[in-house]
This record gives structure tokens, C-alpha cells and sequence, in this order.
């Protein structure tokens, strides 16, 4: 009796075990494509047909259609470059080097990935109609209140800034540094 | 004695429940992408019929993630079996717009900008191995087609097109771009 007992418990204790792991693993992107550089993080596999098991099973939990390699890439930011969770209660600077891409759009979205409705009708720029210093570089400022310059309305709580990069040699074996990507960084905080 | 023998009798039950516990954790990892009725082949398979131009409106959460306000789209499924498939997209060289095509289970199998747009077009054709192979032999060496081929090995997939809308006001024309896409099955 105690044979059997301790056989089920095997079975059914090591499949709960192992259900719950591969959900845990799961929600929280375990896989090994998930690759940082400086504020943003990037899947480097995502749109692959050959990515890593994990990487394969949330795209398909997600529904999600990555941009593909030779099409575009995508950077997504949740802190700030000194590793601060981004709020709309401070105010933040996006400036210096793009990765090397045809076009590219910054777009904001709140902490449930949804577009934030805003009197400006402003919820990205893409590369094309920000305005340019003497040198070609550009700042956007991020927050709640009205901000000189190219401002990007943000709701006063947490939010997410994604940097899609359009025509770019990234995602094809190419990777990003630190050094190519914008910095974001915290102005003053209300 | 007796104390050891439970000991071990214990390390082997916990062993046994380890083994059976990685066991599981990896199937069910793989067997995620063949059972999920959530992933993007079968979302776009729901939305209209193969072949069939639609319009992402509304749906833009399929694309990557979270909608890119400035980026038109639309999908069109398509199944191989029936023969080759052409997706053409009229675009000239300005602005951004692409085609990518994906297959069922997940991932990309081939995409293409404007940037490599010829006679106002980026048109490809995807094919399996076999069609492939067919239409290679076919091919007239003294005058190439000059066709853009995909090779897919899976039989099912879908194509995504996008325009990229580089100011507010051009969001219309990206779509009107995107709604003169084409998906047809070819001989």
C-alpha cells in the first residue's frame, strides 16, 4: 500500500512539478534570446523558425507576428539607463545613436502594452519628423507635463517605450552595443 | 541500519519525482507550439479565408506585440498544397514597406523590404521543396525569370505586409498602399 502510495505521489507530484516549472519559465521568458543593451532589451531569435524551444513556445502562447529578419527589429525599454523603472511622474531625455536602420519609430504604450490616448493625438515619432541638431542628433523628452521641443506624452504611472527599427542589418547575426542605442535619461521627477 | 535504508528509500522517491518532473517540463515546452490554438497562424487562419487580403484594423495587437500607430498592415493565409502562392505588394523605393512571410508552428521564413522594389513592386513566391525543385528545373538559363522564390517546410502559412507611415498624415496612404496587396496561387 505504502509501495503504490509512494508511486503516485512520484508520478502525480512530478508532473505538478514539472507543469508548474514550464509556466513559470514560460511567463517569465526564460529563454536565451532575450539580449539587453544599455535601457533596452531585444529577442534576437523571436522571428526565427529555428529559436530556442522556450523562445518557440511563447511566440505561440503570445499570437504575437514578430517583425522578421530583413524586414525589422524590435527594442523594448521598461527602465531607465541608470536601471530605473520609467514613470510619467518624471520626465525623461531619449537621445543619441540609433542602430544603423532605414527608418525607426519610438512609440509609447502603458504598462498593459495599450496606446495612451492624449490631447496631443502623440503617441510615437518616427525617425523622419523629429527635429535635428547641427550634428544630425535628436532628443526627445518623455513626460506627463507639456515639454519643450519634441515632446512624447506619457501617463503619470508606469510605461513602456518600444524602438522598432525598420530596414536594418540587426536581428541577422548582428548585434547591438550599448553605445548604438539611445540613452534615456531621468530629468526631474514631480 | 533501518534508518539508512529509509534514507535511501527517500533520495530514490525524490530522484523518481525529479526525472518525472524534467520529463514533463520538456514536453510540455515542445508540445506548446503544436497544441496552442493562440499562436499567429492560427489567430490570422480565423480571420478570413486563404488567400483572402485583411486588413490588420483592429487586430494590430497580432504584430509585434504592441501596435505601431505608424505601421499599416494586413495578412492573408495561404496553404502550398494548393500550388505556389505570389504575394505582391506595389511600392516604389520611398518610404518603408515590406513583405514576410510565416510559417504554421512559428517563425519567419523569408522577408523582403521596398528597398529591394523593382518595376514599382516587391513580389515573391513561396513554394515547398518539391514546387521548388520543379520550377528550378523549369527555369529557361539563357533568360531567368528573375522571380523572388521562398522555400517554406510547412505546406501552411501566412504573409504580412506593412507600410510604414512616416508622418501622421501619410497614415491613409499606407493603408490604401496596403490594401493593393496580393495573394494569388500561381501555376
Amino acid at each position: 500500500m505504502l509501495r503504490i502510495l509512494s508511486i503516485l505521489v512520484v508520478l502525480f507530484g512530478g508532473a505538478a512539478v514539472g507543469l508548474r516549472s514550464a509556466e513559470l519559465a514560460l511567463d517569465r521568458n526564460v529563454s536565451g534570446d532575450l539580449v539587453r543593451a544599455g535601457a533596452w532589451e531585444m529577442r534576437v531569435s523571436e522571428s526565427l523558425v529555428s529559436a530556442d524551444p522556450y523562445a518557440q513556445a511563447e511566440r505561440a502562447r503570445s499570437g504575437v507576428i514578430p517583425l522578421a529578419s530583413g524586414e525589422g527589429f524590435t527594442l523594448t525599454a521598461r527602465h531607465d539607463s541608470q536601471g530605473r523603472r520609467l514613470n510619467g511622474r518624471c520626465a525623461y531625455s531619449v537621445s543619441g545613436a540609433t542602430p544603423a536602420a532605414r527608418f525607426w519609430s519610438l512609440t509609447l504604450f502603458d504598462e498593459g502594452g495599450h496606446l495612451v490616448a492624449n490631447a496631443a493625438q502623440r503617441q510615437g515619432f518616427t525617425s523622419t519628423e523629429l527635429s535635428r541638431d547641427a550634428k544630425g542628433g535628436f532628443a526627445i523628452n518623455v513626460g506627463s507635463q507639456v515639454m519643450p521641443g519634441d515632446w512624447l506624452p506619457a501617463p503619470p504611472a508606469g510605461f513602456v517605450l518600444l524602438l522598432r527599427l525598420y530596414d536594418t542589418p540587426i536581428g541577422t547575426g548582428v548585434s547591438v552595443t550599448p553605445e548604438q542605442v539611445p540613452a534615456i535619461t531621468r530629468l526631474a521627477c514631480a | 541500519m533501518r534508518l539508512m535504508g529509509k534514507l535511501a528509500e527517500a533520495v530514490r522517491l525524490l530522484a523518481c519525482l525529479f526525472l518525472v518532473a524534467i520529463s514533463v517540463h520538456i514536453v510540455s515546452v515542445l508540445s506548446v507550439p503544436s497544441l496552442s490554438h493562440a499562436d499567429a497562424f492560427s489567430l490570422v487562419s480565423r480571420l478570413g479565408p486563404e488567400l483572402r487580403l485583411l486588413p490588420l484594423d483592429g487586430h494590430e495587437t497580432l504584430l509585434d506585440g504592441m501596435e505601431d500607430p505608424d505601421i499599416a498592415a494586413s495578412v492573408c493565409s495561404f496553404d502550398l498544397a494548393a500550388g505556389p502562392v505570389k504575394l505582391t505588394l506595389p511600392a516604389g523605393a520611398d518610404g518603408f514597406s515590406s513583405i514576410a512571410l510565416h510559417q504554421e508552428g512559428g517563425g519567419a521564413f523569408f522577408a523582403l523590404s521596398n528597398s529591394a522594389a523593382e518595376k514599382g513592386r516587391i513580389e515573391v513566391v513561396a513554394l515547398t521543396p518539391a514546387q521548388a525543385a520543379d520550377r528550378a528545373a523549369d527555369d529557361d538559363p539563357d533568360n531567368p525569370s528573375g522571380e523572388v522564390r521562398a522555400v517554406s517546410s510547412r505546406t501552411r502559412g501566412f504573409a504580412v505586409f506593412r507600410a510604414l507611415a512616416l508622418f501622421p498624415s501619410q497614415r491613409q496612404a499606407a493603408k490604401a498602399l496596403i490594401a493593393g496587396a496580393r495573394c494569388q496561387h500561381v501555376e
